[in-house]
């Protein structure tokens, strides 16, 4: 068996938790020398520094197996590293679309001019709430409206 | 440890449903690259200056006599809408004229667009507003109706 199959065959196996504690630091220890690693080892390699960081007992060797139930350990670490790194990804991009401005900021550009007089920039909201308000009460009036043909219809039908 | 995870877990796709609020199409119309456009007017207030209002941001793009980017605009609009949780539209002329949408969000996270195109009554302007802030979509409604 060429030595990758047999390498992919044990990282499936140790996310199955069917390593003992000594494997399992064999193989980490065997993965840590591979250069370039695969994105399958870098994972294996990611989620077991986790685990070792995560758990009091890594890197003590035990010949006994894991036990079963700590597949959907390995399982939600995995998960918890890719939501981690889309996280920080949609974060980036984010970042790098967003407006430049800070957090707390009250500023406004008229045709293309810079406005930093607050009280302008209130009028420049209530004007434009207040055409939305008109538009929302036109739309509020076509809606009645509408009912009321259809309230005339219904009459119409019943005479 | 399984606490652990499960708090990791909950608090990453907590953050992730925040960030796909503010990951919305309208959002690339309130960045610097409109902001010079003569065509356009632009504010943003955010932060302390909201304070008592209920708001946490308050966006909005205002652009006349620019059918491309009023154009644009409308489509972000549009594809935002699809993921509305409630939405009220009006069309006139065949075209969208009115929209008012709730993008969802819990807290200070919900988010709305009102959108007001008036080429269907013969005028070439559009405004486009982003609010944030904790309001219910009744309390919105009262902010343009005052």
């Amino acid at each position: 068996m060429e030595e990758n199959d047999k390498l992919h065959l044990l990282i499936e196996a140790y996310f199955d938790g069917r390593l003992t504690a000594r494997e399992e630091e064999a193989l980490y220890r065997h993965l840590l020398k591979i250069r370039p690693a695969t994105p399958e080892i870098e994972e294996a390699l990611a989620v077991m520094a986790y685990a070792r960081m995560e758990s009091p007992k890594a890197g003590q060797s035990s010949s006994k197996p894991y036990r079963k139930g700590k597949r959907w350990l390995r399982i939600s670490q995995v998960a918890a590293s890719v939501l981690l790194a889309v996280t920080a990804g949609m974060g980036l991009i984010s970042l790098l679309n967003g407006p430049a401005h800070t957090d707390s900021e009250c500023l406004a550009y008229v045709n293309g001019v810079e406005v930093r007089n607050q009280e302008r920039i209130r009028a420049l909201i209530a004007s434009q709430l207040s055409e939305m308000g008109d538009a929302s009460q036109d739309v509020a009036a076509e809606v009645n409206s509408d009912l009321d043909d259809i309230r005339e219809a219904l009459k119409f039908e019943e005479l | 440890m399984r606490e652990r995870i499960i708090i990791i877990v909950v608090v990453i796709a907590t953050s992730l449903t925040t960030m796909a609020q503010e990951n919305l199409n309208i959002n690339r119309f309130f960045g610097e690259e409109y902001v010079s456009n003569p065509k356009v007017t632009f504010v943003e207030v955010t932060g302390k200056k909201l304070q008592g209002t209920g708001l946490r941001k308050y966006k909005s793009i205002s652009v006349a006599d620019d059918v491309a980017l009023a154009d644009k605009i409308k489509g972000a609009v549009v594809s935002d809408g699809r993921k509305a949780r409630s939405k009220e539209v009006s069309y006139k002329e065949g075209q969208l004229y009115f929209g008012f949408y709730s993008m969802g969000g819990e807290g200070g996270g919900r988010s709305y667009i009102f959108y007001l195109n008036r080429r269907p009554v013969g005028k070439e302007k559009t405004t486009l507003i982003f609010i944030q802030g904790d309001l219910s979509e009744q309390q919105v409604k009262d902010l343009i109706n005052k």
